[in-house]
């Protein structure tokens, strides 16, 4: 399993929806992180603690645009997508994403 | 020998029995106290709490329609996604002292919401310019508005009113 800390491993300060705005972007961030590992049907950790906070353009933008992009079945997603934060608004707002992610691939 | 016995066992249980009964009453009437004033300070504490997080939501309020009526001000966007954080953790943490998650569970869920209308349209890369009237401003109000509400029935819920007034 690949365990991905944002604030450690990508960036303190995450911002925006587009990588062509910015390096720290929630496209950036999926595709350095969690495309490779998922399309490849590895498990990935994300944990969410240690930045500045987040914004929903860019939790919309990784994590639904994951499921928009990759179309990965959900079950396996559900398995091989972890989430972890002591904020337990943030875990529930990117479930939001994704399963709307999925609602709008029907 | 054994009549002496006797007696001074009864003196003993006339004396040890009620004595032990003021010892027993006093400890249970001291656990009760402390227990009611350990409550107490726990619902004065969840008031006060929920009062502050009120305060935040007003200067968040304010930042939010600041940030989208002007140009794109990235001092701000650091602000208010901070401020959003600490809203969410000091909502979250409140769970260790709430008896009534329910009322807790609204708030968190509104607290997404808020995040929602906040920054999930021109916000960072997509902040276009000043937005002049525009449903983010409604939508900010409305969460916003809802945070509150949600708030205040929090702190009110620490305080139900005796059987004897409903």
């Amino acid at each position: 399993m690949i365990t991905v800390n944002i604030a450690k491993d990508f960036t303190r300060y995450p911002s925006g929806r587009l990588k062509k705005n910015g390096a720290t972007s929630g496209e950036g961030f999926r595709e350095l992180f969690l495309e490779p590992a998922l399309s490849k049907g590895e498990k990935v950790l994300v944990e969410f603690d240690g930045t500045i906070g987040y914004g929903s353009s860019f939790l919309d933008e990784a994590f639904g645009g994951l499921v928009r992009k990759l179309r990965i079945p959900q079950s396996e997603l559900n398995e091989n997508l972890l989430l972890k934060s002591s904020d337990p608004s943030i875990e529930e707002e990117v479930r939001q994403y994704i399963e709307d992610a999925y609602k709008s691939l029907k | 020998m054994e009549n002496q016995a006797c007696s001074f066992g009864i003196e003993l249980a006339r004396f040890a029995l009620p004595a032990s009964l003021v010892i027993v009453g006093w400890i249970v009437v001291n656990h009760l106290a402390v227990k009611r004033e350990m409550d107490k300070s726990r619902r004065e504490m969840i008031a006060k709490s929920a009062d502050g997080l009120c305060d935040a939501v007003d200067t968040l309020f304010e930042d939010a329609n600041n940030y989208h009526s002007s140009e794109r001000d990235q001092k701000l966007e650091v602000k208010i996604k901070i401020t959003l954080s600490d809203l969410s953790q000091r909502v979250a943490s409140l769970a260790q002292i709430t008896q009534d998650t329910s009322k807790l569970t609204n708030c968190l869920s509104v607290v997404i919401k808020l995040r929602q209308a906040v920054t999930s349209k021109h916000f960072e890369d997509e902040h276009i310019g000043s937005l002049g009237n525009s449903s983010i401003h409604e939508e900010i109000a409305d969460a916003s508005l809802a945070m509150k509400r949600s708030l205040v029935e929090l702190k009110h819920s620490q305080f139900p009113l005796p059987t004897v007034y409903r």
